[in-house]
């Protein structure tokens, strides 16, 4: 005899199969009452069809179904109302400009100054109490009580290694978290100090903007569409004063601005029929002049961007916001007074601070003057930890960054 | 006693009388943290752990109900009471506050229990304990997800709420408000515009950010202490706790049985609950708020003790079952923010009630009256959920747990809007031990919220709802906001240490309204105390018809019962005499009569008085009825005349 070991629960064989096969032979071999329509139906009017007769699916009524039915639909971009037969050329800051500074600066036809003029920087808070700046930061690295899922961690050494997922402050909050307290502080020093009023200065948080530039030489068939969502819009009631005296604008005639050749300053740009024609700004229908904007940006894990990078990135959309303020005005009202707008960005600790003067709205070569671009790039504000680990302690606070953040809000 | 610290087994547990543990402090590098401070030998309670131990082996629940005499079992005192259940509440409350690392004396407080792992469900046998599933907690939502949901709220946060005005919180307190109806109205306006916002939750919270970013921009010159607060914008705020009380969801009757018995063995684990089925269920509540205004030092508590101890919603069983809805249930961890931060204290809290509306008129379809006080009381609902959450994540930052009670109130200030309706509040954390009911362990402390509102932002429009995507009704109600601004512009605004009532101003109105209420309490007196007498008796009394030309007109009047010096109370008395006097005089000069017959007991008491008293007692008598166009006839009757006594 066969030594069997294990023993089965209960039996199971053909005759198992025999008994289901006949089951489901006398089910499917049980009439069913003929389907009649309910009087309840009858009632209501409609109309029934039914689907065994031959030629239904070809019948009008199916036919329309597929026709009508938005599940049947293929999407069409032209009936977007912001759709345009001519595509632009569009940034939104998801590439990189791949000549930096230097390329940003084409575009905007302007010319660069690393370091702000002496007169903006004596506007600087004096005395900033570094225990509030520490503050303000661990506020966003570390107070924050947010859990969200954090994205997946990317090793690119050991790319092999899936790491655990963790959940805390997204890096884009705890930077956006840090720019509204730094705001915060300055405006209220400022106020303290009378150096600002209450109402002068007025706040939109993740507020969109959109410019659209036609000029030449490179934005005269597809206009450049330069549109963002900065955390934080600032808007001043009075019209700022520019940075470079009309000396100054006129001297840029003589100067030139940065070669990038043999690269193409529009490599970079992307292409979209669906864009804003017009402007669009935050409180379109008060009188309010752009200040200032202000966004964090958190660098890809695979591809980090170069400072420089991060800096044209900066420049473009302050250019951006320039561009909105100044088209505004128009071109008459720049020989006068010029437009400055401001731009902060937050990239892994660091400052990009920058300021641009509109001097004309035509970016061709006709017009000989330029405009001006005030630039600190990647200024450390403190030392940042990798997004997965928590920050406790503020680590290399550079305070200067602060001082300079100050004299470019309150110019 | 051992108490493992794996999951599962951990004891729920009680108070140890409470002591602040948690201070903040400044270390070497300059920052500000929160340290704890070692607990005090707690002899008190080790004592008191002594006193109520039970024997070792007792279990909390008592054994099962005997099926004949040979298992009866004669407990002795300590299981007859709730002494087991007592005892280990307060020796888990040893253990606690033996606990200096704050994060880990939460962490051991705290319900949560992790999720079995794929090893341990894999390598279980049989003779392993059971795999029981994880504890989890009711999760309440972000806006009240029923529409009675407030006695509920109130009873598993154990809080008081009263409707009031909160004018008497913020006494003395003139702050200038012109330059924030400056800001507003452009705030306002700008949201409204906007169209950044994919939904009107967004909008909601970013117009309730903007507004409190508007009221500390127009108060930080006045008051620069509003710099030194910590503001963050839709923040979030998580907090857990026990509530007791709960035992009787394991009621249970037979049929055709009067006796109702608590079914624990054999029966399934209420969700929430211990695995002991001690009937005190977890609860978590994860908020979102549209800003929140932070502060190192918390507010002085704002209700007095006396105020907050008198009134409680009462546990109705039969209605609690039936409010006890399905819950989402949350077994993610249940955490507080434990972070040891400077900031502690939540001054202020800004809530969105956005999708309230909609789910009144649209979902719940009310209309009108009902839909007006369903929405007070769901406002009144979150507002209870929201403050508590806060507090108990303040109590937690600092160290107290259920089991550490705090030592001294925690206070906090709520705003809370729909977009248009706001709601203000001011809530008070008193206990946070709630989680056990024993009768050993009295317990009268409670919480309390005090909620004024809604006051609307902008006036209503037709439809009796915002339209905010038809940009004309915006602006035509904005005129007349701004004209309700303008009303106000002179009127200082009486407002909060902090900001919460930068954002009243619209009430003002009201206010001017209510200047009218002497004037109109002394009209209703004069109606009430004189006017009616004569309105009543002169359409409703007249001598009959078809009398002579000239008739004798007699009143008869008896048992005015005046009260003496010894029975009632003198504003029973003067209501009375006034009364009569009024009436008598009233109905005597519309109707003119001759004689008035007085058929005896005038006085009440005039069988006690002797001949000063009763002089004094018919002088008043005299003062009251008399007159001298009426002639009185005055029969004594046997109260006032020594009652049936006099003949003894």
């Amino acid at each position: 005899m066969v030594f069997r070991k294990y023993k089965p629960v209960s039996q199971w064989g053909k005759q198992d199969t025999r008994i289901f096969k006949a089951i489901l032979n006398a089910r499917n071999a049980r009439k069913m009452p003929v389907f009649r329509v309910p009087d309840a139906v009858k009632a209501l009017g409609v109309k029934v069809h039914d689907p065994t007769l031959p030629g239904f699916f070809d019948s009008e009524f199916v036919q329309r179904t597929e026709k009508d039915h938005r599940d049947f639909s293929q999407s069409d971009v032209t009936a977007h109302p912001l759709y345009s037969d001519t595509p632009c050329r569009l940034f939104e800051g998801s590439e990189p400009m791949s000549d930096g500074v230097d390329q940003a600066c084409v575009i905007s036809k302007a010319v660069l100054r690393t370091e702000f003029p002496d007169e903006i920087m004596k506007n600087a808070l004096e005395e900033i109490d570094e225990e509030k700046v520490r503050d303000a930061i661990l506020h966003g690295e570390r107070y924050d009580p947010t859990l969200e899922k954090l994205p997946r961690r990317f090793d690119p050494v050991l790319f092999w290694v899936k790491h655990p997922r963790v959940h805390g402050t997204p890096v884009v909050k705890r930077g956006n978290i840090i720019l509204d307290n730094l705001f915060r502080h300055i405006i209220f020093s400022a106020i303290g100090k009378e150096k600002l009023k209450p109402t002068q200065i007025k706040f939109n948080r993740d507020e969109p903007f959109s410019t659209t530039v036609h000029s030449a030489p490179y934005f005269l068939q597809s206009p450049l569409v330069i549109r963002g969502q900065p955390h934080l819009t600032a808007l001043s009631v009075t019209h700022t004063t520019p940075w470079a005296s009309k000396e100054d604008v006129e001297l840029t005639r003589d100067e030139s601005i940065a070669s990038i050749a043999p690269l193409s300053p529009l490599i970079d740009f992307g292409s979209d029929h669906i864009y804003n024609k017009e402007s669009v700004v935050a409180r379109p229908s008060e009188n309010l002049s752009l200040h200032s904007i202000a966004w964090t940006r958190e660098q890809s894990q695979k591809y980090p961007w170069t400072s420089e990078q991060n800096a044209a990135n900066a420049v473009l959309y302050t250019f951006g916001a320039a561009m909105s303020e100044a088209m505004k005005r128009g071109e008459k009202s720049l020989a006068e007074s010029p437009v400055v707008s401001r731009g902060i960005q937050l990239v892994n600790g660091r400052l990009d601070l920058v300021a641009v003067q509109v001097n004309t709205l035509d970016l061709s070569q006709k017009e000989e003057k330029k405009n001006i671009v005030w630039l600190h790039k990647g200024v450390r504000l403190y030392m940042t930890k990798p997004y997965f680990e928590q920050m406790t302690e503020v680590e290399e606070l550079n305070m200067d960054a602060v001082t300079k953040l100050s004299a470019l809000l309150l110019s | 006693m051992n108490f493992p610290m794996h999951r599962g087994i951990r004891p729920a547990a009680r108070l140890i009388p409470s002591v602040r543990f948690s201070s903040t402090a400044v270390t070497e590098t300059g920052v500000a943290v929160s340290v704890v401070e070692p607990p005090p030998p707690p002899t008190t309670t080790l004592h008191d752990a002594a006193k109520i131990k039970p024997a070792f082996n007792r279990k909390v629940h008592r054994i099962h109900t005997s099926k004949h005499m040979l298992q009866d079992e004669f407990l002795n005192a300590g299981d007859l009471t709730d002494s087991a259940r007592l005892y280990d509440y307060k020796r888990t409350g040893e253990i606690a506050a033996s606990l200096t690392n704050i994060v880990e004396r939460i962490a051991f407080v705290s319900p949560y229990e992790r999720p079995w792992t794929a090893a341990e469900r894999t390598w279980r046998r049989d003779w392993h304990p059971a795999l029981v599933a994880p504890r989890k907690a009711w999760a309440l939502p972000a806006v009240p997800a029923h529409f009675d949901v407030l006695n509920f709220y109130k009873y598993i946060t154990k809080t008081h709420v009263e409707q009031g005005k909160l004018d008497e919180l913020y006494k003395d307190l003139h702050l200038p408000t012109r330059t924030f109806k400056e800001l507003t109205r452009a705030s306002l306006r700008a949201n409204l515009e906007s169209t950044a916002f994919d939904s009107e939750a967004d909008r909601t919270s970013a117009l309730l950010a903007t507004l409190l970013d508007d009221a500390v921009l127009s108060l930080v010159k006045a008051r620069p202490q509003l710099a030194e607060q910590r503001i963050s914008y839709k923040s979030k705020s998580e907090a857990f706790w026990v509530r007791g009380g709960f035992s009787f969801l394991y009621d249970h009757q037979e049929f055709n049985e009067v006796e109702v018995t608590q079914k624990i063995w054999n029966n399934q684990k209420y969700t929430g609950d211990d695995r002991r089925k001690l009937g005190e269920l977890a609860f978590v509540h994860r908020d979102e708020l549209a800003a929140s205004v932070r502060s190192v030092k918390g507010l002085e508590p704002m209700m007095r003790e006396s105020e907050s101890t008198d009134v409680f919603w009462k546990l109705d069983e039969g209605k609690l079952k039936d409010e006890l809805y399905s819950p989402r249930v949350a077994n993610r961890e249940m955490c507080s923010r434990v972070e040891a931060e400077s900031h502690q204290h939540t001054v202020l809290a800004v809530k969105s009630l956005a999708g309230l509306p909609e789910r009144i008129t649209e979902h719940w379809r009310m209309r009108g009256e009902e839909a007006k006080e369903t929405a007070l009381e769901c406002a009144t609902a979150q507002a209870v959920a929201t403050a508590f959450a806060n507090l108990t994540a303040t109590a937690h930052t600092q160290g107290f747990t259920q089991y550490n009670d705090v030592d001294a109130p925690l206070t906090t200030q709520l705003v809370l809007s729909d977009g248009r309706n706001f709601y203000f509040a001011v809530a008070q954390l008193n206990t946070l031990a709630i989680n056990v009911e024993l009768k050993d362990f009295p317990n009268p402390r409670h919480n309390s919220l005090r909620i004024e509102g809604p006051f609307p932002l902008y006036d209503e429009v037709n439809d009796g709802r915002f339209v905010y995507e038809r940009k004309e009704f915006g602006l035509a109600l904005l005129e007349y906001y701004s004209e309700l601004g303008r009303d106000v512009d002179e009127a200082p605004m009486r407002d909060a240490s902090s900001t919460v009532s930068m954002m009243k101003w619209p009430l003002q109105s009201l206010r001017n309204l209510l200047l009218t209420f002497p004037i109109l309490l002394v009209a209703i007196v004069f109606w009430n105390e004189y006017l009616v007498y004569y309105v009543k008796i002169g359409l409703t009394c007249r001598w009959p018809e078809g009398a002579e030309e000239d008739p004798f007109r007699v009143f008869m009047v008896s048992d005015t019962h005046l009260l003496g010096r010894f029975r009632g109370h003198w504003v029973d008395k003067l209501k009375r005499e006034w009364q009569m006097h009024r009436s008598y005089q009233t109905a005597r000069q519309l109707l003119q009569p001759e004689v008035a017959f007085f058929l005896g007991d005038l006085f009440d008491e005039g069988q006690w008085s002797n001949n000063f008293l009763l002089a004094e007692y018919a002088d008043r008598f005299e003062d009251l009825f008399s007159c001298e166009s009426t002639k009185m006839v005055v029969l004594p009757g046997n109260h006032d005349l020594g009652f049936h006594y006099a003949s003894a």
